[in-house]
């Protein structure tokens, strides 16, 4: 029970943290490898501005307003972040837009040593000792919560974009950019709103994998194993990138428990070689993608 | 056209993350603060160190006046801004607070000392970079400071090339080590082995009442090389000397962050006790992580990789029960002790930028060394000089560890004392375990040969 509570949890953490990079990809079809660095900056952020634990276990309600205040805040630079250098590069080479993704990494990892000073701090979360006796095994609150974030999350996603006007204009823009201008779609709201929308996931993810570990600078390589979980599912593959994070957090999780724990970290990228291998363009993703990435 | 406007707007975001990573790592460099107390009046409240500074003097009978002049240049490294900066950077403000002190009530025969510090963060490449600047600058007489274990011979090399002696902190290496240690390396740190070797002869005394007849322990280091000297030296010994049986011995990748997987093991095999020592960001992770899974008996950190502020942390997350550490330094909760009273008055005078404890105290006792060497190698002191005295360190660390600390030209260790302290969640702090100290000579004392 306990390695299906692990394994389930992982997933959703990294699911979580490829939908970041998948919608992205999906409407602008930018390999955003900035995504890492706006994760590790909004866990600090979001330490710096939830109260301290034991006050956050008296006003819970406080706790929701400022994580919500987050996600709009994480949104706010999302956007403003494909305005100042996502929309300048537009009609550029796509390797010319990846080095600008890279660029902004790098710009939020020392933005984040500079503010922060690499310290490792601990979200305050009321319900953090919270645990629920399921099927014999006490289960962490803690547990629970990032799959049941994780599963509304791409409940939303996928009814956002197969039932919104804004999602259904996403993909119009993802599949042919060119017709949707045409047709009146503002490419640019468009785009700024993927920005967003994967701003206001990274404070869901940094609040997912706060409730297991402390943010730190080691932050960025989580989400990159997040990455691994988009490229395993196929990029622009909402449906693909669910059976990736199993994938990949069940191979994680039992190879530290049954294998080698020095292979724990190695194991997301271990499993990505293994199925673009197999799978060049992921288990789900579009087969053209490939010559665009 | 178009190419050139991508690369503008790539250059820009790249330039800008070069400029702050370059003010990250200038904003640690805080030299200005022993500068700002060489250049201030002297206060009412100077304290021990200034007083120390007066009687160690022995020339002065009336009020000291700053220290002024050309300064004592120490260059330090620490890690000031990534995972290790928890247990490195108090290291660095407690020598500064210890020389701010000092500077005010007059220096060292009358001249400042000023602290040159860098960030070498924990990469080897910074780190060499970093100690050869320092090295090749004539004023300064000696390094001091450092961050992992396996980040410092880069620094040795470096130390050695320039004939310049490195003052090690929390991390030692075999090359301080007795009968033959290096000319030029010396350490207030542990070496590993001994360490865990200590730890054997403590282990029994701290559990002694509670499982008079053993148990089994677990214990948790990142990955490292000396993995095998932290816990798989210190769990063999610990079954054949003593009643302790081992538990799991777990250890994550250094990249790792989320340690649930991790600490499932010692959550399975539900030991009596879980010896808990890595870097800062891996120690409180770990124990939050065995907390959460279910692991509910003592977790024992180790004060030389994760002092009071990072227990704090843990405690904030899991609550203050069943928590331990063994140290070889004085907790900075202990403050009946008078120096570590003046080392938090010193820390209220001047400000740090993490909360005084165990990692300052150690700073603190750098200091307290490099100043008695200063005194004694005299007023114009050089590298070789300063060498030469520092090898006849004999002090009295007024409280700080448990007993005095020497160096000889046979060993740049000394003999460490070591004790456990246990959470009071009453008082909200560390709590003396064991009232004694148990003494570890380095040259006599170890139960195997180093790296075997």
């Amino acid at each position: 029970m306990d390695v299906l509570v692990a394994v389930l949890r992982q997933a959703s953490i990294y699911a979580t943290m490829a939908l970041g990079f998948i919608v992205v990809y999906r409407t602008s079809r930018v390999l955003n490898l900035a995504h890492p660095g706006l994760v590790l900056v909004m866990g600090y952020v979001t330490v710096a501005l939830l109260p301290p634990l034991a006050d956050a276990r008296e006003s819970p309600l406080q706790v929701t307003l400022t994580l919500v205040g987050v996600m709009l805040l994480a949104g706010a630079i999302g956007a403003a972040l494909y305005y100042l250098f996502i929309r300048p590069m537009s009609g550029e080479s796509r390797i010319a837009i990846i080095m600008m993704t890279l660029a902004m990494l790098f710009l939020a990892e020392a933005s984040a040593q500079l503010v922060w000073s690499g310290q490792s701090l601990f979200i305050p979360l009321p319900g953090n000792t919270t645990r629920y006796d399921l099927l014999g095994s006490s289960v962490r609150l803690f547990d629970l919560l990032p799959m049941v974030g994780a599963a509304a999350l791409y409940a939303g996603v996928g009814w956002f974009y197969q039932r919104s006007r804004y999602g259904v204009q996403m993909r119009a823009v993802a599949e042919q950019p060119g017709l949707a201008a045409r047709r009146g779609v503002d490419i640019d709201l468009i785009g700024a709103l993927s920005w967003a929308a994967a701003g206001g996931l990274a404070v869901v993810a940094v609040v997912m994998t706060g409730m297991q570990a402390p943010v730190s600078p080691l932050m960025v390589s989580i989400t990159l194993a997040g990455f691994t979980v988009a490229l395993v599912g196929g990029l622009d593959s909402l449906t693909g990138a669910i059976p990736a994070a199993l994938l990949v957090a069940g191979s994680q999780v039992l190879v530290i428990r049954y294998v080698d724990q020095q292979l724990g970290e190695a194991v997301p990228y271990l499993v990505l070689l293994a199925v673009l291998v197999w799978k060049p363009w992921g288990l789900a993703g579009t087969v053209e993608e490939l010559d665009r990435v | 056209m178009r190419i050139t406007r991508s690369i503008r707007w790539t250059g820009v975001a790249l330039v800008g993350a070069l400029v702050l990573s370059a003010c990250a790592s200038d904003e640690e460099t805080p030299p200005e603060d022993t500068e700002g107390a060489t250049a201030e009046e002297p206060t009412d409240g100077a304290d021990d160190a200034g007083d120390d500074a007066e009687d160690t003097d022995g020339d002065d009978g009336g009020e000291q006046a700053a220290a002024s002049g050309e300064p004592f240049t120490i260059g330090w490294m620490t890690d000031a801004s990534s995972v290790s900066r928890g247990t490195y950077f108090p290291e660095y403000e407690g020598a500064s607070l210890y020389f701010q002190s000092l500077n005010d009530a007059g220096g060292v025969h009358g001249r400042p000392v000023e602290v040159q510090v860098e960030d070498i963060n924990i990469d080897q490449e910074l780190a060499v970079t970093l100690s050869t600047q320092l090295a090749e600058d004539p004023d300064v007489i000696a390094l001091a400071g450092g961050t992992l274990e396996g980040r410092q011979p880069g620094i040795f090399e470096v130390a050695r090339a320039n004939d310049i002696v490195f003052l090690s902190g929390h991390s030692a290496r075999p090359d301080m080590f007795p009968p033959d240690p290096d000319p030029l390396l010396f350490t207030t740190g542990n070496v590993f082995e001994a360490m865990s070797d200590a730890r054997v002869e403590l282990w029994p005394l701290m559990w002694q009442e509670r499982f008079p007849d053993g148990g089994t322990t677990a214990c948790y280091i990142h990955e490292a090389p000396a993995a095998n000297a932290v816990c798989d030296r210190w769990l063999e010994f610990l079954e054949s000397e003593t009643e302790w049986s081992a538990g799991p011995h777990i250890n994550a990748p250094l990249q790792t962050s989320d340690f649930s997987s991790y600490v499932q093991p010692v959550i399975e095999a539900n030991p009596e006790t879980f010896f808990d020592i890595s870097i800062a960001s891996h120690a409180i992770g770990v124990a939050v992580a065995a907390r959460n899974g279910g692991y509910t008996g003592p977790i024992v950190f180790s004060m030389t990789a994760t002092p009071e502020t990072d227990i704090q942390a843990v405690i904030d997350q899991v609550g203050p029960e069943e928590i331990y550490a063994v140290s070889n330094i004085t907790s900075i909760h202990e403050d009946d002790v008078p120096e570590i009273q003046a080392i938090l008055d010193a820390a209220e005078q001047y400000g740090t930028e993490i909360p005084p404890n165990s990692a300052t105290v150690n700073g603190w006792l750098m200091g307290m060394i490099i100043h008695d060497a200063l005194e004694r190698c005299g007023e114009d002191c050089d590298r070789a000089g300063f060498r030469d005295a520092l090898e006849q360190t004999d002090i009295d660390t007024r409280g700080l560890t448990g007993g005095p600390l020497a160096y000889s030209p046979e060993d740049h260790v000394g003999v460490r004392y070591w004790t456990a302290y246990r959470w009071n969640p009453e008082s909200g702090g560390l709590e003396r375990m064991l009232d004694e100290w148990i003494s570890f000579d380095a040259s006599e004392d170890l139960l195997a040969p180093l790296g075997e």
